[in-house]
This record gives structure tokens, C-alpha cells and sequence, in this order.
């Protein structure tokens, strides 16, 4: 029993929905070959389509009866003809006034598409400018061409600085009629361009293509089961096999269906640049490439708005002022470059500029001013890291806001943008040099590569980009690596504490099981699968039943019916079974995972004061507590491993040397004269024990030498100003019961001298190692 | 829709799928009905609310079915169940029956609202009934089965009735 709903009849609504589809369609078309217009103003093709754009809108406006409309449309398609026909000759005025009637057209259908009238408006200025060219062009057709203007469109370039010398004044130019077009007087049907590439193609309802995407994933369903079914009789067999192949095709041209070309979002912006500059009394030149390069519809969609704002920005804040830039020793005119390439199943988009770039000591500074990060956090990124500051939300660089940008929003807008679309967005800059936005996306949204694993009999996908890294532990294995701090485990991974979660407590998959015995039920069991997962900046590792591999899903959408929205959808698997699409970010939620602190750069949460977690440590005969994301394990060292250098202590390790601070001479230091220096050190026998806290900062490591480990508290930090010092910035404090117990921040500590200089010989280390790495990655990708 | 073609067309009778849960039996409009299926197949939703069965796969889509049963405050039945696919304002959702019965046509004049003594648990899903000749023939109200609206107001049971006692 299938119901069938029969579409209704066309009607007068259905014709003008289809007319204002046509029209704005050709306007785009139009915007396109303005653009192009602009680069060679005496190209032929050009002018005829868009005058069929105009032409077209004019022609199907008198039938439907919108006056205002076939008023303007009829001004602009004379102008046009006189274009075309080679007795007008564009120049960047004519260009000016082209857009001004593109503007108009669009605003009409829009206002025609809200509320099925036209909208008031004002057509004369735009009317009177129309005509003013054509007379002009008369005019001066009889007193013969003007020199300079020429000149001009010999050049064969068109720019923001030429557009203002020449708008001042409406200068009228010629140009020798070229032969091809000489005839062409008599209308537009005689000179007509062969079919373009628009006249070949179909427009199709995108709910029809989804449609014929969900029968293709149905019959691929189907498929799977005859080829189950056919493996006695060969002949079916054969034909299973035939159809096997051909479902795979079809969804596969399907999916293509819906990929278009970056054209269609970077069309819109040679304009844009134009006005951009001429609004910041800029010079800009734009370039375009990889116009060709393909992405999913909704994918494309979803960047229009991204790569406005990063061109904004970089127009805005990159790009000198012409005086400027000459001073510099640059051209006058900034290079805005917009570069679109496929990079396998990845599209990179970037957006890059000539300009001042940027200098990370005054993202750190504005990082700091803004309150965003402490100064210490920000003494503590690296270069790159401070650039991809811009990033974080409330983060804006330049001291005036201007009207095109300098709100402060933007690019973290960019940000989350490109994140929802499943991408990655990162800044790179040369002071003095320029800057590069860098956007990577995936090529479609329609297909999801993800990791399919078992959980208590049913399947589960989690997205590939989430999944950071796959571990399975034996029973042995796990004694030795998990770590547990009170109701929570741990798990160490390359030393540091990876927060641990069940996806069988999370989802509740079994009555009887609690989130944190999770790992218990699991070494029952001998062997224990790891998902380490990253959403957000959160880093944490879910245990499941089993892994299954990885298989590309054509996500449905799901009606939400839980509580925390944990599943962003469903999917049918190969082998037709369904799996619930896991939301990464939400099952952190759930976990209760908080932001990873010493990825600070990477992230723009830095609210971390809300209920952290600290490990609660004795340092002599004080306490202190440390929050746990800057701990990454906790080391129990007999005192003659330890070895003094030079006045450091060090404790070797496999690979590296850790240098080791006194707990107690850190809780003194402020007070040396006051108090003696006491020493957990040297408090110690040599065959006895010490604790080690081994800290990160960002990508330094230290070891921290703690007289008692007491456990994990959970609290959240008060701020007390120190009255003996008030120069200094408040204190942390916590209270534990009736204790009050001071917060240390690794991030926060000043180092000895003798530190300072290793870590400076480190991180250069470090820095150099990086470039030469991303220079390497470089080669690759160009 | 339905009213008004009947009118226009001078038919006094609606056509309404009767399904069976329970001892009871109910109708679907069959406006709002897309298709029955026999048998189903459900993948349990995690964290879900009770009445819902679970997720159904049909035609190339995934479809929350919501579990009249849980819904009428009666125990998940024992044997295999039926499910109908029903059009809601959103798309389509299914509802789990234990069976379907027949594509009945009921005379208009015998439509009437939920009388206000029935159980308010009732009460809230139904649109109305058909008096028919043996017994009553309540009718559901598709908007009120669909997930969402069931997301809003059927949350839990317990503390909707404390609320009506207030």
C-alpha cells in the first residue's frame, strides 16, 4: 500500500519561481563575465552573454508584468547592444554601471521573491547613467576617440586604481571595431555565440538528487544481499557480479552530480576585491586559480561565507597602503592570490596576500590585552602558534575598527565555519611578506570515511577526522599503563595522561555497568580497544568492544530523540547493517573531558577555571595543587638515579633529559631570605623514593619533585591577592575542606637562568626542525 | 485536505487503517499514512527515551519508530510486531504495532472528539473517534506520535502526572 501525493498543477507562482531561478542564474552568469569583462574589455563572448542575461530577464518581465523591472532591464539592454555591437566601447565607467544595474536587477527579484511584488526603489540615477554612457558615446564617436582612455584599455588590465582615476569622470573611449563583430548589427539571434557550456547542462532539483543518492545507497543494500544469496548458481553469480559493479558506478556518478566547480563561489569575488580596496584606499590585484577544482555542493555552500571573511581580512589587515608598500620597497598594488587544488580526497583552499603579515609578538600582546591568555601562556606559544591566535573568538589585530572589518569577528567565524564542513583552517605568515590562510576540505560531505566498531553487539561509527589513534592493550599492557586518580582513569600515552571513557557506560549499553569501571570489565576480558579521539581540542580515549575498520558511510540524517545530541546520524554499512554515527565533540560532553590546556594555541576555549582537575601534592611541609592537564604522568625515582649538572638536577630517561625542580625550593623561592631553603631533595636518603610530576609546557618538559602525592580534587580555583606583594598578579587558591592550598601553574613558573638557556637551545631545535619539516611537506603538496 | 475533497465530492465517508495493540484497536488516517510493513527490523538508539523502539531502515533513509506500546503505558510485546510508516511534518517516522488490520470507510457523521474521560495518557494521542456500529474507533493524531512532538511533551511519564495533580 503506497500512497501516491501527485505534484500540483504549474500555476502563475510556479512560473515566476522558475523565472526568478532563470534570472538569477543569468545574473550570476552576468557577475561571472563582468568580472572576466574587466581583464579584456573588447572580448565579443563576453558582452553577448550578457546581454542574453538582460536580454532574457527583459523578455520574460513583460509577460509576468513587473514594470519596474522591464524599465531597468530595457535601459540596461540598449547600453548593452551598443556594447555588443562594437559602437560602445567598455571601459571601467561602463563597468561601474554594469554592476550598479546587476545590483538593481537582483535586489527586484529578490524583493519580487519575498513578497511576489515588486519592491519601491528609485531607478532614475542608475536610468540617467545608462543613458549618459550611451550619449557620451555618440558624442564622442563624432569628434573621434579619446587618447588616454585607450590607452587604458590597450593596457588590457583592469584594477582597483584604475577604477578610481577613471570613475571620477565618466571617460569615454573607443576602440577599432574588430572585424568579427563589425556585421553584427541586426539582433541578437544572427550573432549568437555557439551553445555555451550553460546550454549544455540540466538543472536539477537538489531533492531529486538526494533522492536518486538514497535509492543508489538502497540498491547498493540489495546488491550486497544477491551477491550473499548467488553464490551457488554461477550464472547468477555472474549477473550478481555485473551488478555489483554497475551499482558502484551509478552511485558514484551520482556523487559527482553534486560536485561543482569553486567557480561558482570565486565568480563573486573580483568584484568584491574591487570594492574592498577602494573602500580601504587600497591597490589590489586579484588572482584566481584552480577555478575548475570540484566540491560537494553543500560543502561549497557552506565556504561562501568563510572565504568573504578571510579576503575581508586580508584586504583589510594584510595588504599596505599603496605609500606604504612603495616605502617598503613592494609594488604599489598588493597581490591578492585565491588558489582552489585538489589534494586526493581533500580540497585545499587558499587565500593569500603580499601584505605586512603578521607579527606574532603583537598577536601575544593583543592575546594578552584582550584577556584571553595569561602573559605567561602567551610567552609560551610558539610563532605559529600566535599566528593561529586570530582564530580565537574576541580576537582582532587592528587598533581601528574599520568598516569592513575589525570587530573582532571574523576569523573564528572562518573557523568554526570550515570545522562544520569537516575541514581545517590555519594561518601562516612572513612579517613584512604576506600571509596565508589555508583551508582544507573534504570533497564532499556525503560520504564520511569512518571507523566502524563494536560496542555491546551493536556498531558504531566515529569520523575519521575525530580518530587520532588506534590502540590495542593485552591484559599486561594495561597494569602497566593505566593510571588512576581517583573515580578516574587514565591512560599513558607516550606519557601523558589520556583521560579514558567507556562507550559502554556513556551509552549506557549495559545496566549494570558504570563509566569508571570500565577498564576493570575490560581486563577481564584480556584485551582492551582504544579509540584516542580529538574534537574541539579534547583529547580523550574511548574504550570499545572491538574495532572493525574503516568504511566510507553515506550519513542519514537522524530525528534527535536523546538527551545530548551523541549521534549525528546513521549510516547503512556494507554489509547492510545500520550504525549510529557518533558526535565526537557531544560523547566528550558526556565524558566530561575538558579542554586539553596545552593545546591553548589550537583552541579558543580558554575559559579552564570552571571545576579543573587538580593533583593535590605536598611540597615539604606545604601543599600545592597542579592542575592535572599540565601533568602528564607521575614518576616514582629512587634519589641515586637522579644526576646533578652543574647545579641542575636531571633525571635521564629513555630519550631525553628531564630537568628537575625542587617542589619545595618553587613554594619558597619568593621568600628565600625569610625562610631557608628547604629542599625535598636533599630531605632524602638515596635509597629512598621521590615523586616526580612530569609537566608539559606546550613542548617543554620538566619534572616536578613532590614529598607526597595526595590524590585528585576536583574544584574550582578563587583568586587571592598577594597583600605582601601586590605588585604581583593574584594567586590561585584552592580549598580543600578546611585547607586552603595554593594552585601551581607549570605554565606560570620562572625557571632558573641555567633553564632558560637550554630551553631556548631546544626550542630553537625544535622551530628549525619544524620548518624544515613543513618545508619538506611543501614540496610535496606544490 | 481529506474533509474537504469528501465535502466536495459529496463522500461521507473517511478511509482509516485500523491497527491492533494489545487488546485494543485504534486507526491511522490513511492521509497519513506512506506505506505498512510487515516485518521490521529495529536497531536499538542508545540514551533514547522508552518509547522509542528504535531505528528502522526504509527505502535507503533511517526512520526513529516510535512504540505505540511504551506509548500506551503497556509492556513491549512478545511476538514480532508490524510497523507504519507515517508522514509527519518533518518526514517520515514509523510506528511499531503489534498488527495491522484492514483499510476501513467510516462515515464522517460518526466522528467525534476524544470524550474528556478518557485516560489522559489516551487522551493526548488521540484526535478523536468513530462510533461505529460495535464499539468505538479512536483514531491517533499523527502529529502527536511524531518523535518530536514526543520529545517535548511525552518526556517522562512520572512527572507529567505530577503536574496534573498540581
Amino acid at each position: 500500500m503506497l500512497l501516491d501525493h501527485s505534484p500540483d498543477i504549474p500555476n502563475m507562482e510556479d512560473l515566476t519561481r522558475e523565472f526568478l531561478l532563470e534570472s538569477h542564474e543569468g545574473l550570476d552568469r552576468m557577475e561571472r563575465c563582468l568580472a572576466e569583462l574587466a581583464e579584456a574589455p573588447a572580448n565579443p563572448e563576453l558582452l553577448r552573454e550578457i546581454f542574453r542575461a538582460v536580454h532574457t530577464i527583459k523578455g520574460t518581465t513583460g509577460f509576468l508584468g513587473f514594470q519596474r523591472l522591464e524599465r531597468v532591464a530595457h535601459a540596461g539592454e540598449n547600453l548593452l547592444a551598443g556594447l555588443r555591437d562594437g559602437d560602445l566601447v567598455v571601459n571601467a565607467a561602463c563597468i561601474d554601471v554594469l554592476l550598479l544595474l546587476l545590483d538593481t536587477l537582483r535586489s527586484i527579484l529578490r524583493g519580487i521573491e519575498q513578497t511576489g511584488a515588486e519592491p519601491e526603489g528609485a531607478d532614475a540615477p542608475l536610468l540617467a547613467q545608462l543613458e549618459a554612457l550611451q550619449s557620451l558615446e555618440e558624442a564622442s564617436q563624432k569628434n573621434g576617440a579619446s587618447g588616454n582612455a585607450a590607452a587604458f584599455v590597450k593596457e588590457g588590465r583592469y584594477d582597483g586604481a584604475a577604477a578610481m582615476a577613471t570613475t571620477a569622470g565618466i571617460v569615454p573611449a573607443a576602440i577599432p571595431k574588430s572585424k568579427e563583430n563589425s556585421g553584427g548589427h541586426t539582433g541578437i539571434e544572427e550573432g549568437e555565440a555557439p551553445a555555451s557550456v550553460v546550454d549544455a547542462t540540466v538543472r536539477v532539483d537538489v531533492d531529486v538528487l538526494q533522492r536518486l543518492m538514497n535509492l543508489a545507497g538502497e540498491l547498493v543494500l540489495t546488491r550486497n544481499q544477491i551477491v550473499a544469496a548467488a553464490t551457488e548458481d554461477q550464472r547468477i553469480g555472474m549477473l550478481a557480479q555485473r551488478l555489483d559493479r554497475v551499482t558502484g558506478d551509478m552511485r558514484d556518478a551520482i556523487m559527482r552530480v553534486r560536485m561543482q566547480p569553486v567557480e561558482q563561489v570565486f565568480a563573486r569575488f573580483p568584484r568584491l576585491v574591487r570594492e574592498l580596496a577602494r573602500q580601504c584606499g587600497k591597490q589590489v590585484r586579484l588572482e584566481m586559480e584552480g577555478q575548475q577544482t570540484r566540491l560537494d555542493r553543500s560543502v561549497l555552500e557552506l565556504m561562501r561565507d568563510p572565504l568573504l571573511h578571510a579576503i575581508r581580512n586580508s584586504i583589510d589587515h594584510g595588504i599596505e597602503a599603496p605609500e606604504m608598500r612603495t616605502a617598503n620597497g613592494k609594488p604599489a598594488e598588493g597581490n591578492l592570490r585565491l588558489r582552489a587544488a585538489s589534494a586526493g580526497d581533500h580540497v585545499i583552499l587558499e587565500i593569500i596576500d603580499d601584505g605586512g603579515g603578521i607579527f606574532p609578538e603583537r598577536l601575544r600582546q593583543r592575546a594578552v590585552e584582550r584577556g584571553l591568555i595569561s602573559s605567561e601562556q602567551a610567552a609560551a606559544l610558539s610563532d605559529s602558534e600566535a599566528c593561529n591566535l586570530v582564530f580565537v573568538p574576541g580576537f582582532s589585530t587592528a587598533s581601528q575598527v574599520t568598516n569592513v572589518s575589525g570587530r573582532g569577528i571574523g576569523l573564528d567565524v572562518v573557523r568554526k565555519n570550515v570545522e562544520h564542513a569537516g575541514g581545517s583552517v590555519e594561518m601562516h605568515s612572513v612579517p613584512g611578506q604576506g600571509t596565508t590562510i589555508r583551508m582544507r576540505l573534504p570533497l564532499t560531505l556525503a560520504i564520511l570515511p569512518a571507523l566502524v566498531v563494536c560496542c555491546a553487539g551493536q556498531r558504531f561509527a566515529l569520523p575519521q577526522t575525530a580518530v587520532v589513534e588506534l590502540h590495542c592493550l593485552r591484559a599486561a599492557e594495561q597494569m602497566a599503563s593505566i593510571e588512576v586518580l581517583g573515580a578516574a582513569r587514565f591512560y599513558r600515552l607516550r606519557n601523558r595522561l589520556l583521560p579514558l571513557a567507556t562507550l559502554r557506560g556513556l551509552l549506557r549499553l549495559s545496566s549494570d555497568d558504570n563509566p569508571s569501571q570500565g577498564p576493570q570489565q575490560a581486563s577481564m576480558q584480556g584485551e582492551w580497544n582504544l579509540v584516542v579521539l580529538s574534537a574541539e581540542g579534547r583529547r580523550f580515549g574511548l574504550c570499545v568492544d572491538a574495532f572493525e575498520g574503516t568504511e566510507e558511510l553515506v550519513a542519514k540524517p537522524l530525528e534527535r530523540v536523546t538527551e545530548v545530541p551523541v549521534f549525528s546520524g546513521a549510516a547503512q554499512l556494507a554489509d547492510g547493517d545500520l550504525a549510529l554515527i557518533l558526535d565526537v565533540s557531544a560523547l566528550a560532553d558526556l565524558a566530561g573531558v575538558a579542554v586539553d590546556r596545552t593545546a591553548v594555541a589550537s583552541e579558543t576555549d580558554t575559559a579552564v577555571s570552571l571545576g579543573e582537575n587538580f593533583l593535590h601534592v605536598s611540597l615539604g611541609d606545604t601543599s600545592a595543587a597542579i592542575p592535572i592537564a599540565c601533568v602528564e604522568h607521575v614518576l616514582s625515582v629512587r634519589k641515586a638515579e637522579i644526576q646533578s649538572m652543574d647545579g641542575t638536577l636531571v633525571l635521564p630517561m629513555d630519550d631525553e633529559m628531564l630537568p628537575l625542580l625542587d617542589g619545595a625550593q618553587l613554594s619558597h623561592n619568593r621568600d628565600a631570605d625569610a625562610f631557608p631553603a628547604a629542599s625535598i631533595f636533599s630531605g632524602v636518603s638515596r635509597a629512598e623514593a621521590l615523586h616526580v610530576l612530569v609537566c608539559s609546557q606546550t613542548e617543554r618538559r620538566m619534572g616536578l619533585m613532590v614529598s607526597a602525592v595526595h590524590g585528585m580534587v576536583q574544584a574550582e580555583p578563587a583568586k587571592l591577592q598577594n597583600l605582601s606583594y601586590p605588585e604581583e598578579s593574584a594567586q590561585s587558591i584552592l580549598r580543600l575542606g578546611e585547607q586552603l592550598v595554593r594552585v601551581i601553574d607549570p605554565l606560570t613558573w620562572q625557571l632558573p637562568a641555567t633553564y632558560s638557556e637550554t630551553w631556548t637551545v631546544f626550542d630553537n631545535y625544535l622551530q628549525n626542525h619544524w620548518n624544515s619539516q613543513q618545508q619538506s611537506v611543501g614540496e610535496i603538496t606544490g | 485536505m481529506t474533509m474537504l475533497r469528501n465535502v466536495s465530492e459529496g463522500v461521507t465517508h473517511d478511509d482509516v487503517c485500523s491497527i491492533h495493540v494489545g487488546n485494543e484497536r485504534f486507526a491511522v488516517r490513511l492521509t497519513d499514512v506512506f506505506e505498512v510493513t510487515a516485518s521490521v527490523e529495529l536497531r536499538a538508539c542508545p540514551l533514547s527515551p522508552p518509547h522509542i523502539a528504535g531505528l528502522m531502515q526504509y527505502r535507503g533513509e533511517v526512520l526513529t519508530t516510535v512504540c505505540l506500546r511504551t506509548l500506551l503505558g503497556m509492556q513491549r510485546g512478545p511476538g514480532p510486531a508490524s510497523s507504519v510508516v507515517m508522514i509527519g511534518s518533518r518526514g517520515l517516522f514509523a510506528l511499531l504495532v503489534d498488527e495491522i488490520g484492514e483499510v476501513l470507510p467510516v462515515a464522517i457523521s460518526s466522528y467525534e472528539p476524544v470524550p474528556a474521560t478518557v485516560e489522559t495518557r489516551c487522551q493526548e494521542l488521540l484526535s478523536g473517534t468513530y462510533k461505529l456500529e460495535h464499539g468505538l474507533l479512536p483514531v491517533l493524531d499523527a502529529k502527536r506520535l511524531e518523535p518530536s512532538a514526543l520529545r517535548s511533551q511525552h518526556a517522562p511519564a512520572h512527572s507529567r502526572e505530577a503536574n496534573i495533580k498540581q
